[in-house]
C-alpha cells in the first residue's frame, strides 16, 4: 500500500484529504506543519509528498526543497491557491479549487511515474 | 400446576410447575451485534437470522465438532448485499470491516492456482515463495481474547475449478486443510460464507423484468419472494453437486430491493459520510443537509440495472465528498458551518452555507438572560 503524507496547517482539509485517500486504498499520514512533516519522514518511508503551498512557519516549498535535498527524485504535489511558481522541488502544482478529484489523479501520474522513474535507475 | 414426565419417562411426578421456554431468544451478545447488523443491512433479514442464529451456536458452545462454525450459500444479483453482509459482520465482530479472509474464486479458475491458496508442494517451483492464503496464521489473525471466530469468504464460488470444489468440499464437511508443505490447518473456528449470482437473471426478470436492483414499481405478487427464492434455489441446484448443497447449513436468497429500501440505503450511507466527516476532523467538524431532489438524484446516478447499489457509494464521494472537501480547501467551509446540498434544474449540484440569522431582538434577549 503506497504511503503517502499530506501536510496542510487547515486541520479539516489535512484530515478530510487523508480520509479520501484511505478511501481511495493508499496510506494517508497527516502534518499540520512542515516540522511535523519532517518529524514524520524521520520515522517512516514515504511514497509522495502532498503540501499546502503556504503554512505558517516553513513553507511547503522549503518543505519540498529540504525532501529533495534528502531523496532527490521523490514526488512532490504541491496544492496552492495562488499562481504556481517555477520550482525544481515541486513535480505537480495542484490549485485547491479544483482539489478533487484532480489530486487523485495527479497522485495516480506521480506513483506511477516514480515506479517507472525507479525502474529505470535500477536497470 | 400440572402433572408432567420424571426425567426418565418412567413415572409422571404430580404437581410440577412447567415453565414455557422460548428457543427463539437471543443472547445479550447475540442481541448487540443484531442490533449493529440490523442498524446498517436493509431488506436482508433471512441472511442476518441466519448469521445470528450460528453466531448463537457458537457463542454458547454447541457447533459441532470438527466441522466449520456454519456453512452459509448467499445466492442473490450483483450489488444485493451479500459482501457487504460478510464487511458489516466483521465490524461488529471485530470493529474492522475488513477483518475477514476472501477467497476470490474468480482467481481459481485454473488447476494449478489452487497453490495460491495452499502453497506449492515440495520439489514445485515455487515451494518456500509460495505464501498460502488459507494458513493457521491467517485465520487466527482476527482472534480476541474473547472471540476466537475466522470469517471466511469464498466469493462468486461457481467459478471455482474443480481442485477448488474438492478443496472446499473438504473443508466444509471436516473442517481441515492440508497445505503444499503438509501441515494441517483446522478451520472448525471458522464461519464459512459462499456467495454466488447464480439465478441473478432470472431473478430479476421475476421481479422487474431487468437485472439487479428495483428502480420501478415491483410487480404486485404475493408469492414473488417465494418464486424468487425457488428459482435461484433451483439455479444453484443444477450448478452445484448434491454433496456440496448436502454440506451447507443454509441456502438464503438475497432479496431484490425495493425503492423504499434503497431510499433507506441512501440515507445510511450518507450519515456514513456525516460519521466519518465527525471522525476525520474531529470537534471541530461541519454537518451537511441533502434536499430531497438530491436524494433522488442520488439514487438514480448510483443504483444501477447491473451492479444494483454498487455504484452508489461511489457517486456519494465523487458528488458529495469531493464537493465538501473542495469548499473546506477554498475556505468556503469551516468547522461548526452546515452546508446544504441541492440541485439545479440542469442537473448540477449546488452547495449552500446555511447561516443561523439572529433577530437584534432576540440576541438582546439572550443577552439579558442571567
Amino acid at each position: 500500500m503506497k504511503n503517502i503524507l499530506v501536510v496542510d496547517d487547515n486541520e479539516m482539509l489535512c484530515r478530510l484529504a487523508c480520509d479520501i485517500l484511505r478511501t481511495e486504498g493508499y496510506r494517508a499520514v497527516p502534518a499540520l506543519s512542515a516540522a511535523e512533516a519532517l518529524r514524520a519522514f524521520e520515522e517512516e518511508e514515504f511514497d509522495l509528498l502532498v503540501t499546502a503551498f503556504q503554512m505558517p512557519g516553513m513553507s511547503g516549498l522549503e518543505l519540498a526543497r529540504a525532501v529533495r535535498n534528502r531523496s532527490p527524485q521523490f514526488p512532490v504535489i504541491v496544492m496552492t491557491g495562488f499562481e504556481p511558481v517555477e520550482c525544481e522541488h515541486v513535480t505537480l502544482w495542484l490549485p485547491k479549487q479544483y482539489l478533487f478529484p484532480n489530486l487523485l489523479e495527479k497522485i495516480r501520474y506521480c506513483l506511477t511515474g516514480a515506479k517507472q522513474e525507479s525502474e529505470k535507475t535500477h536497470h | 400446576m400440572s402433572s408432567a414426565p420424571s426425567p426418565d419417562n418412567s413415572t409422571f411426578i404430580e404437581e410440577t410447575t412447567v415453565q414455557p421456554l422460548d428457543a427463539t431468544l437471543h443472547g445479550e451478545a447475540t442481541r448487540e451485534i443484531e442490533a449493529f447488523l440490523r442498524s446498517r443491512i436493509v431488506g436482508q433479514d433471512a441472511a442476518l437470522d441466519a448469521v445470528l442464529e450460528l453466531y448463537q451456536i457458537f457463542l454458547v458452545g454447541m457447533s459441532p465438532p470438527d466441522r466449520p462454525v456454519g456453512n452459509l450459500l448467499f445466492l442473490g444479483p450483483t450489488g444485493s448485499g451479500k459482501t457487504y453482509v460478510i464487511e458489516v459482520l466483521a465490524e461488529a465482530l471485530f470493529g474492522n470491516p475488513h477483518a475477514f479472509i476472501k477467497v476470490d474464486c474468480a482467481e481459481f479458475q485454473e488447476h494449478h492456482e489452487i497453490a495460491k491458496l495452499i502453497g506449492s508442494p515440495p520439489g514445485y517451483i515455487g515451494h518456500m515463495h509460495t505464501q498460502p492464503i488459507l494458513t493457521q496464521e491467517a485465520l487466527t489473525r482476527w482472534h480476541t481474547e474473547k472471540l476466537k471466530l475466522t470469517l471466511l469468504l469464498f466469493d462468486e464460488v461457481e467459478k471455482a475449478s474443480e481442485s477448488l470444489w474438492q478443496l472446499m468440499l473438504g473443508i466444509l464437511d471436516k473442517a481441515s486443510l492440508t497445505l503444499g508443505d503438509n501441515t494441517h490447518v483446522d478451520l472448525s473456528q471458522c464461519l464459512i460464507f459462499l456467495t454466488s449470482n447464480l439465478g441473478a437473471s432470472e431473478m430479476s426478470r421475476l421481479a422487474e423484468g431487468g437485472l439487479g436492483f428495483a428502480i420501478q414499481a415491483p410487480i404486485e405478487d404475493a408469492h414473488l419472494d417465494d418464486k424468487i427464492k425457488r428459482t435461484a434455489t433451483e439455479a444453484a441446484r443444477k450448478k452445484f453437486s448434491p454433496e456440496f448443497m448436502n454440506r451447507l447449513d443454509k441456502v438464503v436468497v438475497f432479496n431484490t430491493l425495493r425503492p423504499d429500501q434503497l431510499e433507506h440505503i441512501l440515507e445510511l450511507e450518507l450519515a456514513k459520510v456525516q460519521r466519518r466527516i465527525a471522525g476525520a476532523v474531529g470537534q471541530s467538524h461541519f454537518t451537511f443537509l441533502c434536499t430531497p431532489e438530491i436524494k433522488q438524484w442520488l439514487l438514480r446516478e448510483g443504483t444501477d440495472p447491473k451492479y444494483g447499489a454498487r455504484h452508489l457509494k461511489r457517486v456519494i464521494e465523487k458528488n458529495i465528498v469531493y464537493g465538501l472537501a473542495n469548499l473546506v480547501a477554498t475556505g468556503q467551509v469551516k468547522g461548526g458551518d452546515c452546508v446544504s446540498i441541492g440541485i439545479k434544474s440542469d442537473g448540477g449540484l449546488t452547495f449552500a452555507k446555511i447561516a443561523a440569522t439572529v433577530s437584534e431582538e432576540s440576541a438582546a434577549a439572550v443577552g439579558s438572560t442571567p
